[in-house]
């Protein structure tokens, strides 16, 4: 056992090392690290309830009190920005998980069985690639709140994103699983008496994970953003307490027009910051993961 | 203890089909190792492909019978074969470096046939794979390390160990040690060896040097496209070799003794597997061939048991 402790530990190391020389990645660890310890301690750190309202103190620009000002309500919006990362980090990832279990399980078949149902399966993923998801996840949101389900509106968007979002992750895993299948190896466990799912659990999926992992990052991106947008035009749960929904209210409060930057630019400049960070993760763990993109020491 | 008869298996392919091995016959007893040698592309590898069935999706056995203790592997059931590979017939496969899964450790991909073959738990196989990384010369210290941390001659141990995971009793190695150094390649030769005597083990050692044979097997078959030509014990194909394509293959071996000059080489090139010459599939290149050459040659056996397909033996 601790020898095994050890080895996953050497194995670790020798990961860290190559990965913490790309200071881009470096550089997106530190700024996704930061956001989950602000969702993680919001209730803690924040200096107001977000939800308490002062009428004394409306359209305050930042101040020694409320560091990012205050909105028409009488918000402190430093409390909401802390508050509000809570519910990207947890749409971006539980939509995420929803994406790649379905994506990867999806090009895992169709690339698997190619010659067989490969054509079915690669007409559904195109079919989900070429709709325009924004008016989709629209719809299906509209949809699933007329229907007044007893689940919560956050979860309905979660849902929503993460089966809107994996088509592009069942393409990448796809055209994978066409090479990797192709590998002695996995006629050798067939030979050995491996049956279908066994060799695809056991020898195609491990040899497609760090894709699966790379693409992961990348989706928790898209989702994050996807989940602002759905709340800007006002389709999450106004209750809740979102950058996405900041700016619905800015916007309809007409906070441009009052010159409240400070409403504005705080979830704005978050939003890019988080994105950004899972790019960067990402991106790097596809160059490392790809050494042909991986950046030589001269 | 294997018998192949008549056995046939062509390619689909675009304009008919390639006979890639059309009628071939030979047999292996307990403890017996076969060399089977040819050229690129003669059929040597599909031959033993398909006494395993494990051909590719495009190839079909047409004909014959592989007998393996009296039951007929080609007609046997899916089910029923998958149990029978490994557990009885094993085989290493040509390129060890594809052959092992990059993001497994070896001991885990040794200990796989064992979990699949037999009710043993997970410890046990372990420990199981684990003794033939031992049985194979590789130090137990390494079993927990990926296939990309070992070297050319260590993997195709490896590959080896695997083989002989379920303790079968015809082990099939196809080109064990094609693209290995010469030390290396001797021994890994030695280690087969040792194994087959250690383990009573039956052989079929597929490859295209004829010295690999000469050294370690008991019998050798020459093939030439997809046909069997000369099947004898290793002292008579190369003593007394009767088939012209033999003696040329003999002779395209460099000879350390006598003048440097480049071997012998056999003029021409092999025929088109898709429409071969109507009779005998040397004749075009054959030294010695005559107006008979041109319809199917006979089956002769001469000396006892010594096969040779040829007009002019």
């Amino acid at each position: 056992m601790r020898e095994a402790l050890h080895l996953s530990w050497r194995r670790f190391s020798g990961f860290w090392d190559i990965y913490s020389a790309n200071r881009k990645g470096v550089l997106g660890l530190i700024l996704v690290v930061f956001f989950f310890v602000v969702a993680g301690s919001a209730t803690a750190i924040s200096p107001f309830d977000p939800r308490a309202i002062d009428p004394n103190r409306t359209w305050l620009p930042p101040n020694s009190m409320n560091w990012f000002g205050t909105d028409w309500f009488g918000h402190d919006l430093f409390s909401q920005m802390i508050v509000g990362t809570q519910v990207s980090i947890i749409v971006g990832v539980f939509a995420t998980l929803i994406s790649i279990v379905v994506g990867t399980g999806i090009g895992l078949f169709a690339g698997y069985y190619a010659k067989s149902l490969g054509e079915f399966f690669e007409r559904v993923i195109d079919f989900f690639l070429v709709i325009p998801y924004l008016p989709l996840m629209i719809v299906l949101v509209a949809v699933f709140e007329a229907m007044e389900t007893p689940i919560p509106i956050l979860w309905v968007i979660i849902f929503v994103i993460g089966i809107t979002g994996w088509s592009g992750t069942a393409r990448i895993i796809r055209s994978q699983v066409l090479t990797v299948k192709e590998r002695q190896f996995v006629e050798r466990a067939r030979a050995a008496g491996a049956g279908d799912f066994r060799i695809m659990a056991k020898h195609i999926l491990p040899n497609v994970f760090p894709l699966v992992f790379a693409n992961a990052v990348l989706t928790v991106a898209g989702a994050v953003l996807a989940e602002v947008t759905l709340d800007f035009l006002g389709l999450g749960d106004v209750t809740t307490i979102s950058w996405g929904m900041m700016l619905h209210f800015a916007l309809s409060n007409s906070a441009v027009y009052r010159g409240a930057w400070w409403w504005l630019l705080p979830p704005g400049i978050a939003i890019i910051l988080l994105v950004m960070g899972f790019t960067m993760i990402g991106y790097s763990i596809e160059e490392i993961s790809n050494p042909r993109l991986r950046g030589r020491k001269a | 203890m294997l018998q192949v008869n008549g056995l046939k298996t062509y390619y689909r392919a675009d304009g008919g089909s390639v006979k890639a091995v059309d009628d071939v016959t030979f047999g292996l007893g307990e403890g017996e190792a076969l060399g089977l040698a040819g050229e690129s592309g003669c059929g040597k590898t599909t031959a033993a492909l398909s006494i395993m069935r494990l051909l590719p999706t495009n190839a079909n056995i047409v004909g014959g019978e592989v007998l393996y203790k009296g039951q007929d592997l080609a007609k046997m059931s899916d089910r029923k074969l998958r149990r029978t590979r490994w557990k009885d017939i094993s085989i290493v496969f040509q390129g060890a470096m594809n052959a092992l899964n990059p993001v497994k450790t070896i001991v885990d991909q040794i200990a796989e046939p064992i979990l699949l073959h037999s009710k043993s738990s997970k410890e046990d196989a372990t420990r199981a794979a684990e003794r033939l990384v031992e049985l194979v010369g590789i130090d137990k210290a390494r079993a927990k390390d990926y296939p990309h941390e070992f070297s050319g001659g260590m993997r195709q141990r490896v590959m080896i160990a695997m083989a002989l995971a379920c303790s079968p009793r015809l082990v099939i190695l196809d080109e064990p040690t094609t693209a290995l150094d010469v030390m290396t390649k001797t021994q890994i030769q030695q280690l087969v060896k040792d194994l087959q005597k250690k383990l009573t083990l039956s052989t079929i050692l597929i490859t295209h040097d004829l010295s690999v044979i000469a050294e370690t097997c008991e019998k050798a078959a020459i093939m030439y496209a997809g046909k069997l030509v000369e099947h004898a014990d290793v002292v008579t194909v190369f003593g007394k070799p009767l088939h012209p394509y033999t003696a040329g293959l003999i002779k395209a071996f460099p000879n350390i003794y006598g003048s440097r000059e480049l071997p012998a080489s056999i003029p021409g090139s092999p025929p088109d597997l898709l429409h071969p010459p109507e009779g005998c599939r040397f004749a075009p290149r054959c030294p010695i061939a005559g107006a008979e050459c041109s319809k199917p040659p006979p089956d002769k056996i001469l000396d006892g048991n010594h096969y040779v397909a040829c007009w002019k033996r």
